[in-house]
């Protein structure tokens, strides 16, 4: 362990990552060319609407994949090692040890029938081999950690005697509880309120630099990415269209998909004129356009653009968006 | 008539009352107020926005103007009518002119009904608003103004995408011709790039119908972009209201502020900003509300007189705030150090 690998690796690298559902229809691709990379400590979002793949990419990274979809292609690396290859067995191990998740609706991630101790202390006594007692009181710890008050005591309450903000820590403590060095929260904040939403998010920054893990944040909410990572990659049609750190992504988009996002949010500063919007909808996955998936929406769409697939091109600022039009669209004036 | 026009609706100290009963024969073991004391008005042609966290009873306002919950005491008055006690019957031709969009495109439309069923429901309740023979002609009429093609009145719902949806859903609350809109987040289900259109199709409509709206959301964007004057909820009461300008400006209430402050934004280094409050604590339950001032328990500035004395609605700043110290908190408008 005194030996610096010769290779930097980093802690979670998807590459080229195509994940195919099932069908009597023949079925659709999911997820199609996704890559990505995460160091330890980092935090990367992935950001998009419903339907561009941004939780089916989290769910096969964490060997989550419904029954009806496989992995159809590509690589998915936890510190070095090749999770689809790797036995299923195996890549459960790695789950909830070394990689944890946090799911969006905190009352159907909780058991409703057995008490918050009874399933946090499970984690440390099947996992770690504790004893009941000393799982008990490692369970203590993990939901004091999470700011929840009383917490030897509220142990032998039930699910629903928490409220929503409280029942989403009970679940950031069963996805940090072994210490994972990656934590996925999938719409961690989603289902509840302003408040609520602020607390849980300082929560999740304050135990990500006392544990130095790397958090990949899903989100369809361009303000929560803003407030707690360094970079996002944006999701349209189950590819990455743009990815980069996030003021330069937000300030100057390099795709016409980014930019119509950002404009097409209201502010809080002022009110007036209708606000622009992205014409459309998003593409069926059993019948995407050809070329970019995007130019029928697209207002900068040319001909190439139904023709030709825009591959992800390297950008100034540390940004790669896959437009064929990335240099014109940075050049426009930013978006207010 | 009168000089300065009268409010299309005015809500006077309402109150709505749930008993809590035991499984055990039915005995009422406590009552909860959900909305405990609310006075609201909106002029015609004009969007109220209701602001505030789940609990606060901004849903329960809302049924209660439109007769799904029955308010325990105070009075809503719409066009210059009480109507809060009025008979089944009148409600039933108050209905026209007031309609609800709901929150969840899914689960507002029958799954069994085809698109022009759905937007002509109202029409066999009020057969006396349009003749049978133009009602095929209406709908279509209905469907292009809220942007869906008239050729697809024989889909049903499951064909639709959400945003779609909602578009049903707005008219079939069209097509009855209200006078009052009741959206109760009609746009949270939607992703961004929908929302945006429904909002502009509100606005557009607002403008080309005359409609006022009553909006209810908890994203304080888009009660920013929709309304002309808001309501913040807290436990049941309200806390602050007034001109939307103003109170985004300055809030004057400790929670009005810490729930913009709140609200994430995109871009956070491009605009100045006040220092995030992220309250302490939980919501306390409804069951059992604090004394005093209900925020206090949460508040970063309560002092002893906030446990004692329950600050009323009061002019400051040019708008109606309840807290015994609005014009400090008005006056530390820069960043706040939370305790």
């Amino acid at each position: 362990m005194t030996v610096p690998k010769q290779i930097h690796e980093p802690l979670l690298a998807v590459e080229s990552l195509a994940v195919r559902f099932g069908g009597v229809d023949g079925g659709f691709l999911a997820l199609e060319d996704v890559s990505f990379q995460l160091e330890a400590g980092e935090t990367l979002s992935l950001l998009g609407e419903s339907g561009s793949g941004k939780s089916v990419t989290a769910q096969a990274v964490m060997a989550l994949l419904p029954g009806n979809a496989e992995i159809s292609g590509g690589h998915i690396a936890f510190s070095g090692e090749d999770l689809v290859s790797l036995p299923r067995s195996r890549t459960r191990a790695l789950c909830g040890t070394q990689m944890g998740m946090i799911f969006q609706d905190p009352l159907t991630a909780l058991n409703p029938v057995f008490t918050v101790g009874d399933q946090i202390a499970e984690l440390f006594q099947v996992r770690q081999g504790y004893g009941r007692r000393t799982a008990w009181s490692a369970a203590a710890d993990v939901i004091d950690a999470v700011g929840i008050p009383d917490a030897r005591h509220r142990l032998n309450a039930y699910p629903h005697q928490f409220s929503g903000g409280m029942r989403q820590r009970l679940v950031i403590a069963m996805a940090i509880a072994l210490k994972p060095r990656l934590l996925i929260a999938d719409e961690p904040t989603t289902a509840l309120d302003v408040t609520v939403q602020a607390q849980i998010m300082e929560l999740i920054g304050n135990l990500q630099r006392e544990t130095g893990m790397a958090l990949l944040l899903i989100t369809h909410d361009l303000g929560v990415v803003a407030d707690v990572t360094d970079r996002v990659a944006i999701m349209y049609a189950g590819r990455i269209v743009e990815t980069g750190p996030v003021r330069v992504v937000y300030d100057h988009p390099a795709h016409p998909y980014t930019r119509g996002l950002m404009s097409s949010i209201p502010s809080l500063d002022e009110s007036d004129g209708p606000l622009s919007t992205i014409p459309g909808l998003p593409p069926n996955p059993r019948d995407r356009p050809s070329g970019c998936p995007f130019h029928p929406r697209c207002s900068f769409a040319k001909p190439v653009c139904a023709v030709e697939r825009p591959p992800m091109r390297a950008l100034s600022g540390g940004r790669m968006a896959a437009c064929h039009f990335a240099e014109e669209v940075v050049r426009l004036d930013p978006v207010s | 008539m009168t000089l300065s026009p009268e409010p299309l609706l005015s809500i006077d100290d309402l109150r709505v009352t749930f008993a809590v009963r035991s499984t055990f024969l039915r005995r009422t073991l406590m009552e909860v107020s959900s909305v405990a004391g609310v006075s609201l008005s909106v002029m015609p042609g004009k969007t109220l926005g209701i602001v505030g966290e789940s609990g606060c009873g901004k849903s329960t306002t809302a049924r209660a103007i439109i007769g799904l919950d029955k308010p325990s005491s105070g009075t809503i008055t719409f066009a210059g009518e009480r109507i809060e006690m009025a008979s089944p019957q009148r409600r039933r031709q108050l209905a026209r002119d007031m309609q609800m969009i709901y929150q969840d495109p899914f689960a507002s439309l029958n799954p069994r009904k085809t698109v022009a069923q759905i937007i002509g429901e109202g029409w066999q309740v009020h057969p006396d608003l349009l003749h049978a023979t133009e009602r095929n002609a209406e709908t279509a009429l209905l469907m292009r103004k809220v942007g869906l093609d008239p050729a697809l009145s024989d889909r049903f719902p499951h064909q639709f995408s959400g945003g779609q949806r909602q578009r049903i859903g707005i008219a079939r609350a069209l097509a009855l011709r209200p006078r009052l809109l009741i959206c109760d987040e009609p746009v949270s289900a939607l992703d961004v790039s929908v929302q945006a259109q429904t909002l502009n199709l509100l606005s557009d409509l607002q403008h080309e119908l005359g409609l006022t709206y009553v909006f209810i959301a908890h994203d304080l964007s888009v009660v920013r972009h929709v309304s002309n004057t808001i309501a913040v909820m807290y436990l049941g009461r309200i806390v602050e209201t007034g001109a939307v300008g103003q109170i985004y400006a300055s809030p004057a209430h400790p929670y009005t502020r810490a729930l913009m402050s709140a609200a994430p934004i995109p871009r956070p280094w491009a605009v100045s900003r006040p220092a995030r409050i992220v309250l302490k604590g939980e919501l306390p339950s409804p069951l059992a509300p604090p004394s005093g001032c209900r925020f206090h328990t949460r508040c970063w500035m309560a002092r002893e007189q906030c446990r004692t004395d329950e600050p009323k609605l009061r002019e400051v700043a040019g708008r109606q705030t309840a807290c015994h110290f609005a014009e400090e908190v008005v006056a530390t408008a820069g960043p706040v150090g939370t305790p």
